[in-house]
């Protein structure tokens, strides 16, 4: 997923199909060539060159971020690794299903669609539609998370598909470390009893196995959105992306059952 | 003593061997040797130039061009000197490197520093990092660091003398470990505040494990403490000492056992 | 999400958009931000967050911000409230002490800005000087050490905040017997630098025990099973609970100065590699007599002398 340079110990930004393209025309109904420079060019080279400064000469050095995200996830003191690690693989999952499919002009109608297994996914799971899911995933979004974050729409490992909301650089990929619950404000008591429940689990000692993916990434920081839809924006934004999304890259990261 | 080929021939001879079918299968290290083959200059140089200061280490002393009061002859011979010049011609040199000294320096002022893991397997061993800035993408902050900054700063003359340079380049360090520091922290708390769930840190690993050999001290202790009172409070005691003897030494070793397990 | 209910009063009282003097909407902050920097950083947010709070209030009630974050703190039902309200209150407090300075504003700063080396001098522009702010210089000198150990540790702090937070220069109060003072004033014994993350809240002593409220409620609702007596006797606090239990005891720390760490604040002038060029500036922007003006009589026990 992420390539090196041609030296071992340096991240470089993983290099996207169509990329000129992009840099000229932005992410079509999105980001503008500016906010896009912002979002991604910008953004990913500064988590990348973070993280090289901070595991290059160490053993971490050549592990490619999404592995640095498990392999820091358990230990509190390599958290700065993890952050930068963790920021770097969701912006990527993140650009990947919002480029453009097709990377070539004029895809305003040639937009492929969510597969039907999606589709029956959710109304099988949710009784409702994808545009209803949409409505309550940016919903989620505005409530849950103040600052800078993260929208995943998840799988878990009983096939079943979550919203999942994400503070700062939490990585959906192992629970304790989703960073769900906002501590500087009050929990309430549902939320505690969740946040114990994970405590105790992890005090337990057991190994914790965790075989959550996620299909849909939506970025909440700053970078991203701040250029072009303004401080206010923000809600404006992720029903963009949701209405945006690459459904070629979702479809595939959805299980089918075959291998 | 005759020069021994023979060894780093062996390249040549195997490939004469696989070209006339004595050998069929080419061996596992052939492409290897190829592509690096062993050195054949057997020649002893005269190391001319010492490579840690550049210095030639071969210059006789100028002829003196007028005429020898004493002797009467022009000197036409370098003699003593040539000697020794020549004699260490063929001797490794000393190297000496400024770098060496200032390494030496930094880790025995900051012994600590040395307790960071280090990779030791180079990379591609070309490296050029332009040291006008401490740190480098793709090499860690440490004592290398400031050796190679210390000279960058020497080199263009921003200071005069080696210390000088020396201290710039530490305190730049400093500020920038203050910095990781800080960040590291930060992080961890930032972390935890947006609900992160760490398991036991080392130091509650070592106190669940302090105290469960407590705990078991504890009940030996408690055991001991009671057979000690209960000896010293009954006067019939002294006379039955051997049987509770043995009994007292059973039981310890029971509880010695408990331990070890 | 939003509990929409309908203003039953004739007269709808709401909170107004905080505004200062010394920010104005079409000239940005001198030396600091750019005229759509300052907007986005201040306005707009000062704007966004006071339409949430006065949709979420109902415009019932205009309680002082101070007294919303203090009341609502522990209640999960008020929590919108509570973060609106502190988000409010936080960015007023970080825009009051920033007033500019001289210098032209940079060029955003690229990607070679992540290797630049340390500023290695021991005397900055605009620092809390011995003339005009002799008091505040004399408690940090007294409380860090020196002014520069004061800067490294308030910038750096800021500096590794990765998402939304606060850096707060606050005065520990006094805890003993002083706590009311001998006047009625607040006295305090030694400053310290505190971080607060998303729309976490300086002022948020009260909150002490909410967490172990919570765990009392569960263990009613759910009694838990006879395993937990034999644990080990020591077990160290997290730093989430320490701060929940031990922190904010008897101590109330009165905030001083504050520096946003948003991206808001600084991704529109300075861009994503120049937060540290951010915070230089802001530094030079402060304005420390305003700061001082915060800072408590200093309790009697001790000698803040230089």
């Amino acid at each position: 997923m992420f390539q090196f340079g041609s030296r071992r110990a340096i991240h470089s930004v993983p290099r996207l199909p169509g990329l000129n393209e992009l840099t000229k025309t932005g992410i079509p109904g999105v980001l503008s060539p500016l906010g896009f420079e912002v979002a991604w060019k910008q953004q990913q080279q500064a988590l990348c060159d973070k993280l090289t400064l901070a595991t290059s000469g160490t053993s971490l050095e050549s592990y490619l971020p999404f592995h640095l995200v498990l392999n820091t996830a358990k230990k509190p003191f390599q958290t700065n690794i993890f952050n930068l690690a963790s920021a770097a693989h969701n912006n990527h999952l993140f650009i990947e299903n919002i480029l453009p499919s097709g990377s070539g002009s004029g895809n305003g109608n040639g937009r492929d669609v969510s597969s039907r297994l999606f589709q029956s996914r959710i109304e099988e799971q949710y009784q409702c539609s994808w545009d209803e899911l949409k409505r309550e995933m940016v919903r989620r979004a505005e409530t849950e998370v103040l600052g800078q974050g993260w929208l995943f729409l998840v799988e878990n490992s009983d096939k079943e598909l979550h919203i999942l909301t994400v503070q700062n650089h939490g990585t959906p990929y192992y629970f304790p470390r989703n960073q769900t619950f906002d501590m500087n404000s009050a929990l309430s008591l549902e939320e505690f009893t969740q946040f114990n429940a994970i405590q105790k689990a992890v005090q337990n000692g057991t190994k914790i196995q965790d075989w959550t993916m996620p299909l849909i990434a939506v970025s909440l920081w700053d970078h991203v959105y701040l250029h072009d839809y303004g401080v206010k924006g923000r809600s404006k934004y992720v029903e963009k992306v949701l209405d945006n999304l690459n459904w070629s890259v979702v479809n595939s990261r959805l299980y089918s059952g075959q291998t | 003593m005759r020069t021994q080929t023979n060894a780093v021939n062996i390249l040549e001879r195997t490939s004469s061997y696989l070209r006339a079918g004595l050998l069929r299968q080419t061996p596992a290290w052939y492409e290897v040797v190829a592509f690096v083959p062993p050195s054949k200059r057997f020649e002893r140089s005269p190391k001319l130039v010492n490579p840690s200061t550049l210095e030639s280490r071969a210059m006789l002393n100028p002829l003196r061009a007028e005429l020898n009061a004493e002797t009467g002859f022009f000197e036409t011979k370098n003699t003593k000197s040539s000697r020794k010049v020549t004699r260490s011609l063929y001797r490794a040199p000393k190297l000496k490197f400024t770098e060496d000294k200032l390494r030496q320096l930094f880790y025995e002022q900051h012994p600590w520093e040395l307790s960071r893991p280090k990779m030791l397997v180079e990379n591609t061993g070309t490296e050029n990092y332009d040291w006008s800035h401490i740190q480098q993408l793709g090499k860690p902050l440490d004592g290398e660091s400031v050796v190679q900054r210390t000279l960058f700063l020497l080199q263009i003359k921003q200071h005069a003398s080696l210390l000088d340079a020396y201290d710039q380049a530490r305190f730049e360090f400093y500020r920038l470990r203050m910095q990781q520091e800080i960040q590291d922290q930060v992080a961890q708390e930032e972390a935890e505040m947006f609900g992160s769930v760490f398991g036991p840190s080392a130091i509650e690993f070592g106190l669940e494990k302090e105290q469960k050999v407590i705990q078991t001290w504890k009940k030996r202790a408690i055991q001991q403490s009671e057979l000690i009172s209960a000896r010293t409070s009954n006067p019939s005691e002294s006379w039955t000492t051997p049987q509770r003897k043995a009994d007292g030494a059973e039981e310890s070793d029971e509880i010695n056992e408990e331990i070890t397990l | 999400m939003l509990r929409g209910r309908p203003a039953l009063r004739s007269f709808a009282r709401s909170y107004i958009v905080p505004s200062f003097e010394h920010l104005s909407k079409d000239k940005g902050l001198p030396g600091l931000f750019s005229e759509k920097g300052l907007n986005t950083a201040w306005f707009d947010r000062a704007e966004y967050y006071t339409e949430k709070l006065n949709k979420l209030t109902g415009q019932t009630h205009e309680k002082p911000l101070e007294n919303i974050i203090l009341e609502s703190a522990k209640s999960a039902s008020k929590r919108d409230i509570f973060n609106y309200a502190s988000l409010l209150h936080n960015l007023k407090f970080s825009f009051s002490t920033l007033h500019g300075n001289a210098s032209p504003l940079l060029e955003k700063p690229d990607a070679q800005s992540l290797l630049n080396t340390p500023d290695l001098s021991l005397k900055f522009q605009n620092e809390p000087s011995e003339v005009g702010n002799a008091d505040l210089r004399a408690a940090l000198i007294n409380s860090f050490g020196s002014i520069v150990e004061f800067r490294t540790l308030l910038l750096n702090s800021n500096l590794a905040i990765s998402g939304d937070g606060f850096t707060w220069l606050v005065a520990r109060q006094h805890s003993s017997s002083h706590a009311g003072g001998v006047s009625g004033a607040i006295e305090f014994d030694k400053l310290f630098i505190l971080n607060t993350y998303n729309v976490g809240s300086p002022h948020n002593f009260n909150r002490v025990g909410h967490v172990h409220d919570l765990a009392k409620q569960l263990a009613k609702k759910e009694p838990i099973p006879e395993e937990d007596t034999d644990a080990p006797p020591f077990q160290i606090k997290s730093i989430e609970e320490a701060k929940q239990t031990e922190a904010y005891k008897n101590i109330v720390y009165v905030p001083l100065l504050a520096i946003d760490a948003s991206p808001k604040a600084w991704l529109h002038d300075y861009g994503v590699f120049g937060k540290q060029q951010y915070l230089d500036r802001v530094w030079e922007s402060t304005e420390w007599s305003q700061v001082e003006k915060r800072l408590p009589s200093k309790a009697p026990s001790h000698e803040l002398t230089l």
